[in-house]
């Protein structure tokens, strides 16, 4: 290679939010630079909850997102209500599980059909996968499970998207029994689909180059006990790490970087990390539901695994797990009783944290004895991600220096596509720019 | 559905002209329309149109077009008509009405009446919710020429 090579794509299509990529590459080959740079404007969200009442946070900062609204939601919830000593049911626990998995199907359908299935299958968007008579029947299923989820959260919540019956302290209004059965009806159809979206995601991952595209990180997640950690549990990682998870400014450190919106994020006194489905299929494995792990054997699906496009596969693997927990979650909540919320302000300080559909979502800040907010600190799974996404390109893209400039921009745009980018949330769409120096 | 006639107005508020669709939407809403009538503002739907059009004959779609023609013309489209992707607004996840018209055929779920009322925005502007004068102005237009269609949905 006797040229250099630029690559940069200013704008990329299929993610949430606006960024660029910019990769610059010697005559000798060598990546001399591959950054992604967050171009989302900040929203100062953190700023303007600042002189808030506390229960106007979590109604605030469902807002940043429209795929994860709960994840945001609920680490907020949760923060607050243990500064403020709060407690809640066993009910109320349940019911914001499930209407966080509901999020979990709206935003891994949503990807893998939508987002990532396109790239893999060589296709520009999902409608001109949908020409094809093989596919279309897939982009059918596709539509109804983000379908479901969307439905979820309307009977929980009262409306699409972000929601309007959780408060401090629980539920303002809870969904009837019937309503939770048909749910659970249409849950059980879209199963199947789900279980065969595993292997489809197995063929997408496994197509050259993909499928010899390691780099061994920290993967960093929340791990619950019992179960597969959704709305709580401790900071775990690949690497050791073992802390409860309102620690994790101690852990989580954050920096400034230049040309780029979004602060990097290590493990305090190692490096980059990563967090997601790939993450947490990796240290929760056994927490996972029975049908999710079988289809992840029949795979041939083994953990650790380092391979960031196997994220797709990951996501799939939850897809069948969030059906699964679902289903169990309505039987469990049986018929919802309603229980008044209550709280009252006391000052405190505190953390906590959810797993996001692409990781972990941690929140937390001061409330002073009026419950008025002194400091409110967010910090969305995309911004822990970037800085890794970074140390992908410096790894992957010597191996794919035979590739055209077209082919390696592709190739770079799927890279950014694994991590399934929410650009609004860390800080919107992509930019590659790709050069080779002569 | 048979007689029911839906009109969905679609934008972002928040970034001034692109909001338009709702704008238009709500202004309807002091016209005396026939009952058959339903009005929704759908933000920025995106591919979720095949979901607020299932099952429904008779669809009206307000939203704002970025075509380079005088800010503020009123312009009207059916789905029978090839309309350029370029010049609808995106959602956030680069889909489009002419996305959702396009899966919606190949997928069986569209309107056998659809039609498009696109204004020719200014400015999309982020954080800002005013409209442009420009705009504004088309709001009664845009309103006489929905009525006009709804009468011509009705007739048939």
């Amino acid at each position: 290679m006797s040229t250099t090579r630029n690559i940069r794509v200013d704008y990329i299509a299929r993610t949430e939010g606006d960024g660029a990529f910019d990769i610059l590459i010697d005559p000798n080959g060598v990546v001399k630079k591959a950054s992604w740079n967050v171009w989302e404007p900040p929203r100062f969200f953190e700023a303007f909850l600042i002189g808030r009442k506390a229960e106007e946070v979590p109604e605030f900062v469902q807002r940043i997102c429209g795929i994860c609204p709960h994840s945001h939601h609920i680490a907020s919830l949760r923060a607050i209500e243990r500064a403020m000593d709060v407690k809640v049911s066993k009910q109320t626990v349940l019911m914001r599980e499930l209407l966080h998995y509901s999020d979990w199907i709206m935003s891994h359908s949503l990807h893998i059909y939508y987002l990532a299935a396109p790239d893999f299958l060589g296709y520009e968007s999902v409608i001109a996968m949908a020409g094809n008579a093989d596919l279309l029947p897939i982009v059918k299923n596709a539509l109804e499970i983000k379908r479901l989820g969307n439905d979820m959260i309307v009977v929980l919540s009262g409306q699409e998207i972000q929601n309007k019956t959780s408060v401090i302290g629980g539920f303002t209004s809870v969904p009837s029994v019937t309503d939770l059965r048909k749910l659970q009806d249409q849950l059980k159809k879209m199963k199947e689909f789900a279980y065969e979206t595993v292997k489809l995601a197995n063929t997408l991952a496994s197509q050259p180059p993909y499928k010899d595209l390691s780099r061994k990180c920290e993967h960093v997640a929340l791990q619950d006990e019992g179960k597969y950690a959704i709305n709580e549990g401790r900071l775990v990682s690949t690497m050791g790490l073992d802390v409860p998870e309102w620690d994790y400014p101690k852990y989580m450190i954050e920096k400034h970087v230049p040309e780029c919106n979004c602060k990097h994020s290590t493990i305090k006194d190692r490096d980059s990390f990563l967090v997601g489905p790939l993450a947490r299929v990796n240290l929760n494995f056994n927490t996972l539901s029975a049908d999710a792990q079988k289809a992840a054997r029949e795979i041939g699906f083994s953990t650790p695994c380092y391979n960031p496009f196997m994220s797709i596969v990951a996501r799939a693997i939850e897809l069948v797990h969030a059906i699964d927990t679902s289903i169990e979650l309505i039987e469990e909540i049986g018929t919802p009783v309603f229980e008044r919320p209550r709280f009252s302000y006391k000052a405190g300080k505190s953390y906590a944290a959810t797993e996001a559909p692409r990781g972990t979502c941690c929140h937390g800040g001061q409330i002073d004895k009026y419950g008025v907010v002194k400091k409110w600190d967010i910090v969305a799974p995309t911004a822990r991600n970037v800085y890794n996404l970074n140390k992908d390109f410096q790894e992957f893209i010597p191996k794919l220096l035979d590739l055209s400039d077209e082919d390696l921009t592709l190739k770079c745009e799927v890279m950014i596509r694994n991590y399934d980018p929410c650009q609004s949330c860390a800080t919107h769409s992509l930019k590659v720019r790709l050069q080779r120096e002569k | 559905m048979g007689d029911r006639i839906k009109i969905i107005g679609c934008g972002n508020l928040l970034a001034s002209d692109d909001g338009i669709g709702i704008h238009v939407a709500r202004s309807l809403k002091r016209y005396d329309l026939p009952s058959e009538v339903d009005i929704i503002e759908a933000g920025c739907p995106g591919l979720d149109l095949l979901r607020l059009w299932e099952s429904e004959d008779k669809v009206l779609i307000v939203d704002a077009v970025i075509s380079g023609t005088k800010p503020g013309t009123v312009h009207v489209f059916s789905s029978n008509q090839v309309i350029p992707r370029e010049i609808m607004p995106l959602s956030s996840h680069s889909f489009n009405v002419v996305d959702a018209i396009e899966l919606g055929k190949r997928l069986g779920v569209i309107p056998e009446k659809l039609i498009i009322i696109g204004i020719e925005l200014e400015t999309e502007t982020a954080f800002r919710e005013e409209l442009s004068p420009s705009v504004e102005q088309a709001i009664p237009i845009a309103c006489e020429q929905i009525i006009k269609e709804i009468c011509n949905l009705k007739s048939r």
